[in-house]
């Protein structure tokens, strides 16, 4: 196939894969050594400290909404595919814009009080409304619906998820959750949870329909982030209470190691199937059935 | 003189019945030997990729099997002898004319008349074979479901064999025969079958295209093209069709390829979108396939089931 610019490469895609996934290693590595050994904190400041962090997480992150765009450039616009991984994409994008704002936010107000809303919440919310429509998007081409109204019957989901939203706010407010915030800022916080629930099913529901095939891989990425967002929940909702100080240690450590593996796994997922379309066989990706297997399929 | 496509020359051969099967074994080729006996009885023998196969004995329009030997005992008695090499399609629409019966003759003068024949077809959703002589032309089309079947039809003219309809002159005169196809015969099946893999491989390579694009669907055809090559069946997978130009004489060894073809594109996509997708695809795409088609294909094991993990 495609093979004119494979002269270019230092490394195979099959290596570049496995570089990465290296590099992303000591990534997660230095970013839970970041986090407990604080060593900016000591000699510069713990506003440093956070940022560095910060900026260890944004790089897989722009790894893989970059690499969501390579992917989505392998589809014409017509086909099926092109629709969901354009909107996987876009939605990677407007987390990295989250990432990106709330260093910006902790910039201005580290020393001073956040404000209720911030510019942050709409990048996460879009980011995840568009993830949502990459995931609507394969749920309907898996189960070949269809019928025209695609569009309109995921925006009615969508309400539907943020009617259940409000009501559960209406019950936090009445347990006595956020005290002192608005509604509004209350129901953002609620909001957050319901997708992270809503998506992480469908992720996972997709995971198991795809099984061990290339193409499950992405929604893997999905599915840490919810796991990362449900230690959060869990906290948020008082569930640190219940448990033992080992245990709460625990849960830190996996939603902070689950939060960036989600962007690794999902950037290289994403970057694995480009490949794959870019190169082929020759990616060395993509196992192919070897020729004495539809001999042996003779008897 | 009743003779299968006179437009194609005569191999260059003698006389001599050795000659020709010689040719045949040693070029591997499909094609047919040709016997006139009188004006109204003629035998034929086919071979099929440089292998003997049936030869019939045709008196008044009407086939029947003969043996090999008694085929090659008519020489002493043969006015003429005649050798052409033909395509896997020509041969096997020729083997599916002598296996059938002759339902009805028609002469069809003018495109006009030969339109309004089509669209009778279409609308009984009539499944037979047409045999069609004219004076620059002869050939065979398979008629499914009132449709021509594209890669079931060919014809022999003066610029080699085609396989589109040839314009019809409006001051020509066409012979049309049909022939009702005979359930029990092998070659009946093999279309029969042949149709059902065709169709079932095109509804699934289409939706396996919809869920993974056009790319992937073209790195498994190539895949699945390498894997058959050293079969030397004359099968394609080309974008969502598998184009069977094959000529399988016996139904088991069709079904045989068709398992190994159904086989490594259930191994492929099982790759890519894992075996739950692959068994569902297989599955819905199995179900669309016309009642007759799923029945031989269940009836040659060729289902689903087969064909993911």
């Amino acid at each position: 196939m495609q093979n004119s610019n494979r002269s270019s490469f230092k490394f195979s895609p099959l290596q570049f894969i496995q570089l990465s996934a290296v590099v992303f290693l000591i990534l997660l590595g230095l970013i839970v050594w970041a986090y407990y050994t604080e060593p900016l904190s000591q000699t510069l400041s713990p506003y440093w400290n956070d940022k560095l962090i910060d900026i260890l997480i944004l790089i897989p992150a722009v790894f893989a909404a970059s690499a969501g765009i390579l992917l989505t450039r392998q589809f014409e616009k017509g086909e099926t595919p092109y629709r969901i991984w354009q909107a996987f994409t876009i939605g990677l994008w407007f987390w990295v814009a989250g990432e990106v704002s709330g260093a910006v936010y902790d910039a201005i107000y580290w020393y001073i009080t956040y404000p209720d809303f911030r510019l942050t919440d709409i990048f996460w919310l879009l980011g995840y409304l568009f993830l949502g429509l990459s995931l609507y998007y394969q749920m309907r081409l898996v189960y070949g619906a269809k019928n025209n109204n695609r569009l309109r019957l995921y925006l009615g989901l969508v309400a539907l998820a943020l009617l259940i939203a409000a009501g559960l706010t209406n019950l936090a407010e009445k347990a006595g959750l956020g005290e002192g915030s608005a509604w509004i800022i209350l129901f953002i916080t609620v909001l957050y949870p319901v997708f992270d629930l809503t998506e992480g099913v469908i992720a996972i529901w997709l995971s198991f329909l795809f099984g061990r095939g290339q193409w499950s891989r992405p929604w893997w990425g999905l599915i840490l982030f919810a796991l990362a967002d449900s230690v959060n929940t869990f906290y948020w909702l008082g569930g640190y209470g219940l448990i033992p100080v080992m245990a709460q240690n625990m849960l830190d450590t996996m939603a902070l190691i689950a939060y960036p593996a989600s962007y690794m796994v999902a950037g290289l997922a994403l970057l694995s199937n480009y490949f794959v379309l870019r190169y082929g066989e020759d990616s060395g990706l993509l196992r192919v059935v070897k020729r004495s297997e539809i001999h042996k399929s003779e008897r | 003189m009743k003779q299968f496509f006179p437009q194609v020359n005569d191999l260059p051969i003698d006389n001599s019945l050795s000659g020709a099967e010689g040719y045949f074994r040693n070029s591997n080729t499909t094609g047919l030997i040709e016997k006139q006996l009188n004006a109204n009885q003629f035998a034929v023998l086919l071979f099929v990729s440089g292998a003997p196969g049936t030869a019939y004995m045709l008196e008044n329009g009407q086939s029947h099997p003969i043996l090999l030997t008694e085929f090659s005992a008519l020489h002493n008695e043969a006015k003429q002898m005649r050798a052409i090499q033909v395509p896997d399609v020509a041969g096997r629409l020729a083997l599916l004319a002598l296996e059938s019966e002759t339902k009805h003759t028609y002469l069809i003068a003018g495109s006009q008349a030969w339109g309004k024949q089509i669209d009778e077809w279409q609308q009984q959703r009539w499944n037979g074979l047409v045999e069609v002589t004219a004076r620059k032309v002869h050939g065979f089309a398979l008629f499914w479901q009132g449709e021509p079947q594209k890669l079931d039809t060919i014809f022999s003219t003066r610029q080699g064999f085609v396989s589109d309809f040839p314009e019809i002159d409006d001051d020509l005169v066409w012979d049309i025969v049909t022939y009702s196809l005979p359930v029990s015969a092998q070659a009946y099946q093999c279309a029969i079958l042949r149709q059902g893999a065709m169709h079932w491989s095109h509804k699934i390579l289409s939706r396996y295209q919809e869920m993974v694009g056009i790319k992937l669907l073209q790195m498994m055809n190539r895949e699945l093209n390498r894997q058959i090559q050293p079969w030397r069946w004359n099968i394609e997978l080309n974008e969502s069709n598998m184009l069977d130009r094959h000529f399988f004489a016996h139904l088991t060894d069709a079904a045989h390829a068709y398992r190994a073809l159904f086989m490594a594109m259930g191994a492929q996509m099982n790759i890519v979108i894992g075996n739950n997708l692959t068994q569902r695809l297989l599955n819905e795409t199995f179900e669309q396939t016309h009642p007759d088609e799923r029945a031989i294909l269940q009836a040659q094991r060729l289902i689903p089931a087969a064909f993911s993990e």
